[in-house]
């Protein structure tokens, strides 16, 4: 085994298999809980990137300013650019390094899941090499797949999860995405709203629903703590940043 | 005849002579996954599907399309079968991922008895003098009465990982491979255990007992031989391929199927690659 397995992988699939075992033998819960453990841990870096995100966004229109003001003296922009973050108490950094702890985290129980809803032999075997000889571990395997109207380990045939994964992504996109005056960016969040959805949609429909579970449970938690700390954002009507306001008069 | 099992649900009955398909089952459309191997035992077919069912078919079927069920319905588990049967007497005893060791009446398909462990049962058992034998998930290994369903001993310690491949009995001892990589050694008559640190890879593939020797392949793709008169092994040869399916043997020559869908035949006398690698068809 790699490091990353016995670092990351190994613990988590230990732990969603004895959490399967005091949740009524049921894999489908354990998804649940581990989704909404590991999403519990890293609140406090979702927070700082949601904040971060929001207020990126809303030093926007000053930016284009300085942009447009600068267009001929980079090094100038630059230092303008530096100070404006500064002033807004943030840095550039701020959005990416959560994100960027966060992923291991997210790709771990992502390969964790996978390997807990082993079906066939071969998957059996490779599972049988990650468990740890705790006597709980032995006792609730195999897990039972089924939950709810799905079995976990294939498609969901009525194509329900699919089409709840990839709307409420795209709710979750939607609330995080806010209008930019820059329309070469304002066209980029809109192809990632739409994209990162549809493709996700399309991961639901070929993989086992067990990963479909926790796409829908990692954005519904997701959706929530967007909304705490942020508000329904971009799903709400908005002017775009910088736009010009035209009172009307009679 | 020979039958051919898929993982796609159906079985096949072909003539030994011209390799000609005599029957498939079900003529049309197929049944869950079968994983284990058929069994055949009096003129009768027996087969687990991944569906946690249990049939048997009356073999002698041919210029018919499709056998004749042998029970008026098939025998219900809890769960998957991935375990190919056995059989003494009019008893039929499989094993369950429901955790159950089950004895069904040949006769009738009904259930005779059935012993609970705390795991999958995978491995198809070893019968002898009216007494089952069998490993578990739960990495412990039974001893259980034919008749009754009754233990008779479990073994005291666990076993590192899960019985997965079949056990062979060498005389008045059972030799269990694991996952672990090790193989246990059980006293028929009380259970005692010994382990043989043979590999750090787990062994799955089920190992054949010629004279003596016992064959066990690694799933690294080593294969070795063990000697069951001193209990002392050696290594016979490195496919450095994964080895899943259980070994063959004829004679003094084994037959290994590699990962890469690959026939290697081996001498175990003298330790030579008699042939292979032999592409087989997907």
């Amino acid at each position: 085994m790699s490091w990353w397995d016995i670092v990351a992988i190994q613990p988590m699939t230990n732990i969603l298999i004895v959490l399967s075992h005091f949740l009524f033998n049921n894999s489908g819960l354990a998804i649940i809980a581990i989704t909404i453990a590991v999403n519990l841990i890293i609140l406090p870096l979702t927070m700082k990137q949601i904040k971060s995100s929001k207020a990126m966004q809303d030093i926007q229109p000053k930016l284009l300013e300085l942009q447009k003001k600068y267009a001929k003296d980079k090094q100038k922009f630059a230092q303008e650019q530096m100070k404006l973050y500064k002033e807004a108490g943030m840095s550039p950094a701020g959005c990416l390094l959560p994100m960027l702890i966060q992923m291991p985290i997210w790709f771990a129980l992502y390969q964790s899941v996978i390997k807990m809803l082993a079906a066939t032999p071969e998957q059996f075997l490779d599972l049988g090499r990650y468990l740890y000889s705790w006597s709980q571990v032995f006792s609730v395997l195999p897990l039972s797949n089924q939950f709810l109207w799905f079995d976990l380990s294939i498609p969901d045939a009525y194509l329900i999860l699919p089409i709840l994964t990839g709307a409420t992504m795209w709710v979750q996109q939607k609330m995080s995405t806010m209008p930019s005056p820059d329309p070469k960016q304002q066209s980029q969040s809109q192809m990632m709203l739409w994209m990162m959805p549809l493709m996700f949609t399309f991961f639901s429909l070929q993989f086992a629903s067990g990963l479909a579970l926790y796409w829908v449970v990692s954005s519904i938690i997701r959706i929530a703590i967007q909304y705490f700390v942020a508000g329904w954002g971009g799903l709400l009507p908005q002017k775009t940043p910088g736009q010009a306001v035209v009172k009307k008069t009679t | 005849m020979i039958f051919v099992t898929t993982f796609a649900g159906k079985v096949f009955a072909y003539d030994t002579e011209k390799a000609i398909q005599q029957w498939s089952y079900p003529e049309k459309g197929t049944l869950g996954s079968i994983v284990g191997g058929v069994f055949y035992y009096n003129g009768k077919v027996f087969f687990g599907t991944n569906d946690g069912k249990v049939y048997a078919l009356n073999a002698a079927a041919t210029g018919q399309l499709s056998p004749a069920a042998a029970w008026s319905s098939p025998f219900a588990t809890r769960e998957k079968i991935w375990s190919t049967p056995t059989a003494s007497g009019e008893t039929l005893f499989i094993g369950s991922f429901d955790k159950n060791m089950y004895a069904i009446n040949i006769s009738d398909g009904t259930e005779k008895w059935h012993f609970q462990t705390e795991g999958a049962i995978i491995n198809t058992p070893i019968i002898k003098d009216g007494v089952v034998y069998f490993g578990s998930f739960d990495r412990y290994f039974y001893a259980v009465n034919a008749q009754t369903g009754q233990l008779v001993w479990k073994s005291q310690e666990p076993a590192g990982k899960w019985f997965w491949a079949n056990p062979v009995l060498v005389g008045s001892t059972i030799y269990a491979p694991n996952i672990d990589g090790k193989i246990y050694t059980f006293d028929i008559s009380n259970g005692n255990m010994t382990t043989m640190d043979i590999s750090a890879s787990p062994i799955s593939s089920s190992p054949v007992l010629i004279g003596s020797q016992l064959i066990v392949a690694a799933e690294n793709g080593k294969v070795w031989s063990i000697d069951t008169t001193k209990n002392s092994f050696k290594m016979l040869i490195d496919y450095q391929k994964k080895v899943y399916a259980p070994l063959s043997a004829r004679q003094n020559i084994i037959y290994a199927i590699t990962v890469d869908n690959n026939i290697h035949a081996l001498n175990t006398e003298s330790g030579l690659d008699l042939w292979g690698p032999v592409a087989l068809g997907n």
